[in-house]
C-alpha cells in the first residue's frame, strides 16, 4: 500500500486511499511506520532551528502530537511518500521556530529565519544519521585522555571510543579476549560518565 | 526535613531517557520541564556529549522512540518484524541504527552434560522490558482497535544483530554459530486454553480453564541437548533462575538484551516456552532431558510442562 498520489487515479487508488484512512485514524503500524522512516526527516528539518536538548524535545514534540492528534493527521490530504516527507518537513520547522521564539530568543527573529531558510542540511555522518563528531566533544575527549584516563586503558578508549571498532575487532586488533576488553570498555566508560558529568565549565 | 527536589527527578528521568527506559509520561515531564531549566539542560546537553563519543550509547532515533510509546517496529529495520505492514513507500535508507551497543552473554550446561560452557561477556546496555515501566500503554490508540481474540497464539521474534552499525534484522532460517541473537515477543490474548497440549501433568484430559501466560522463558536447544538460556540469563551454576514476566499488553514488546552464545552445533531450536507461574531453569531443563525433549526429537513435539505452553523456531547454524 502506498500514500494517495495528489493527482490521477491509479490502479493502486483503493490501497492508498486505504493508508491515508489508517494514517488519519492513527493505526499504530502506519504510525510506527512514519516514525521509522521519516525520523530523520524531521531531525534534520528542525536541526536548521535548534540544536542539542531543544531539538530532541521539539522532535518529541512533533511526532507525540502526530500520534496523539488526529486533527493534526487529517491535514495531510496525501501526495505519496514525498508528500509525507515534505508535510512532515514543513510541521517540524514551524515547531521549531515556534519554540525558538518561544524559550530560547536569545538572537534575533531574522538570524533565526534565516537559519530556517537554509537548504543544505547539517553534515550527516554517512550511515547512522549523526552529525560530525562536535568540536565540544572532541575537546572533552581530548582533556579526558589528558587528564583522567589511565594509560593501561587507553589502547581500548582509542579502538572503541574513537576508532568506533566494534567489540571482536577491537579485542582482535589488541590481542586480547572480548571478556577483557569489555570490561575495560566498562571502567572507561564509567569514568568518561562521572568526568564529563561532573566537570566546572569556565 | 527534605524538601522535594523537582530537579532531581527530572535528572532521574534524563538519565532515563539516555538508558532508553524512560516512559512516555516521565518523557513527556521531563521535556516540559527542560523549556524553562537552564540546569537540567545542561545535562541533557552533557548527556548527548556522552552519546556522541561512548559506542554503547543508544541512537537518538532509539530513546525518543522509547519515550513516545514505541515498539521495536517505529526504530529497526524496514521489515523487522513479520507480518508487520511496512510503511508504503517509506526511505528504505532510514532504518534507525543499532550502533554503539554491547552486551552481555551467557550459557549454560544442559543437565548433568560435562560440557563447557563458553561464556560471553560484554558490557550490557539493557534497555527496561515494557512490562517494568509505569506506563505500559502506549500514548495512543489506534481507533476502531478492538483485541486480539483468547486464545490467539503468543509470538517469538527473532533478530540477528549482526554488527553495531546495522538496525537488527529479522532472523531468516540461518544463523551464525557466533550471532548475538535479540527477541520480541507477542502475548495479546495472554491466555491459552486448558488443553493437553499445555501438558497438563494429568495428561490429555481438557480442563476447560484458560490459563494466564505471565512468564517466559527463552532458551535454545541443540542436537546435542544442550540448553543455551537467554532469557533469564544463567551466569551462575549454582542459581536457579525464574521466569521473567511476559506482558499480556497488545503489540510487540521487545526484551532488552541481544546475547551471544557459541552454538556447536549444526541446528538449534529457540524455545519461547510462555507459561502461567514462574517456572524455573532446572524445571525446563529436566523437561529437556526427558526422552522426546532432545536429541533426534529436536523438531518433534513441544515441551510438555503444566501450565506453559511452548514457541518454537528452528535454525540452521553456521560457523
Amino acid at each position: 500500500m502506498m500514500p494517495p498520489a495528489a493527482t490521477g487515479q491509479t490502479s493502486e487508488e483503493p490501497s492508498r486511499q486505504g493508508w491515508l484512512d489508517a494514517f488519519h485514524q492513527g493505526a499504530r503500524d502506519v504510525l510506527e511506520g512514519c516514525y521509522r522512516d521519516h525520523f530523520q526527516t524531521v531531525t534534520r528539518a528542525v536541526g536548521y532551528v535548534l540544536q542539542g536538548a531543544d531539538k530532541e524535545t521539539v522532535v518529541h514534540d512533533v511526532f507525540l502530537e502526530l500520534l496523539s492528534d488526529a486533527k493534526l493527521r487529517q491535514g495531510f490530504k496525501g501526495g505519496g511518500d514525498s508528500g509525507l516527507a515534505a508535510w512532515l518537513a514543513t510541521i517540524a520547522r514551524y515547531r521549531a521556530i515556534d519554540y525558538w521564539r518561544r524559550y530560547r530568543c536569545e538572537r534575533s527573529a531574522q538570524q533565526a529565519l534565516e537559519n530556517a531558510a537554509r537548504t543544505e542540511p547539517p553534515a550527516l555522518h554517512p550511515g547512522d544519521g549523526r552529525t560530525e563528531r562536535s568540536l565540544e566533544a572532541r575537546l572533552l575527549v581530548e582533556q579526558f585522555r589528558r587528564q583522567v584516563l589511565p594509560a593501561k586503558w587507553a589502547p581500548v578508549f582509542e579502538a572503541r571510543f574513537l576508532g568506533e571498532l566494534d567489540q571482536r575487532a577491537a579485542a582482535r586488533s589488541l590481542g586480547m579476549s572480548r571478556t577483557t576488553l569489555a570490561y575495560q570498555e566498562m571502567q572507561v566508560r564509567r569514568m568518561f560518565k562521572r568526568f564529563v558529568l561532573t566537570r566546572r565549565t569556565t | 526535613m527534605r524538601m522535594w527536589d523537582p530537579h532531581r527527578r527530572i535528572r532521574r528521568e534524563i538519565a532515563a531517557h539516555f538508558a532508553a527506559r524512560a516512559t512516555p509520561s516521565a518523557e513527556q515531564e521531563m521535556r516540559l520541564h527542560l523549556r524553562d531549566c537552564a540546569d537540567c539542560v545542561e545535562v541533557y546537553q552533557r548527556r548527548l556529549l556522552i552519546a556522541e563519543v561512548d559506542p554503547a550509547a543508544v541512537p537518538a532515533q532509539v530513546r525518543l522512540a522509547r519515550g513516545l510509546g514505541l515498539s521495536p517496529v517505529a526504530w529497526a529495520g524496514r521489515a523487522a518484524v513479520a507480518g508487520v505492514p511496512a510503511n508504503p513507500g517509506g526511505n528504505t535508507t532510514a532504518h534507525a541504527t543499532w550502533a554503539n551497543r554491547s552486551w552481555w552473554g551467557w550459557s549454560a550446561l544442559a543437565g548433568a552434560a560435562a560440557m563447557a560452557a563458553l561464556l560471553l561477556v560484554t558490557p550490557v546496555r539493557t534497555l527496561r522490558t515494557p512490562e517494568t515501566r509505569r506506563d505500559a500503554a502506549p500514548a495512543f490508540v489506534a481507533r476502531g482497535s478492538s483485541p486480539p481474540p483468547a486464545g490467539a497464539m503468543p509470538e517469538l521474534m527473532v533478530y540477528r544483530v549482526a554488527s553495531r552499525k546495522v538496525a537488527p534484522e529479522p532472523a531468516g532460517d540461518v544463523i551464525s554459530a557466533r550471532d548475538e541473537l535479540a527477541f520480541a515477543y507477542r502475548n495479546s490474548s495472554g491466555r491459552a486454553a486448558g488443553t493437553g497440549t499445555l501438558g497438563q501433568s494429568t495428561g490429555t484430559k481438557t480442563t476447560g480453564r484458560d490459563f494466564l501466560l505471565d512468564y517466559l522463558m527463552i532458551f535454545a536447544v541443540d542436537e546435542h541437548g544442550h540448553v543455551y538460556w537467554y532469557h533469564p540469563g544463567w551466569t551462575r551454576a549454582d542459581d536457579n533462575p525464574s521466569a521473567i514476566p511476559a506482558s499480556r499488553q497488545p503489540g510487540i514488546h521487545e526484551l532488552p538484551s541481544a546475547v551471544a552464545h557459541q552454538f556447536d552445533s549444526k541446528q538449534v531450536v529457540i524455545h519461547a516456552l510462555f507459561s502461567d507461574r514462574p517456572l524455573t531453569v532446572r524445571q525446563v531443563e529436566a523437561a529437556v532431558a526427558r526422552p522426546g525433549g532432545k536429541g533426534p526429537d529436536l523438531f518433534g513435539a513441544p515441551l510438555r510442562l503444566p501450565g506453559a505452553l511452548d514457541v518454537r523456531r528452528a535454525f540452521q547454524v553456521v560457523p
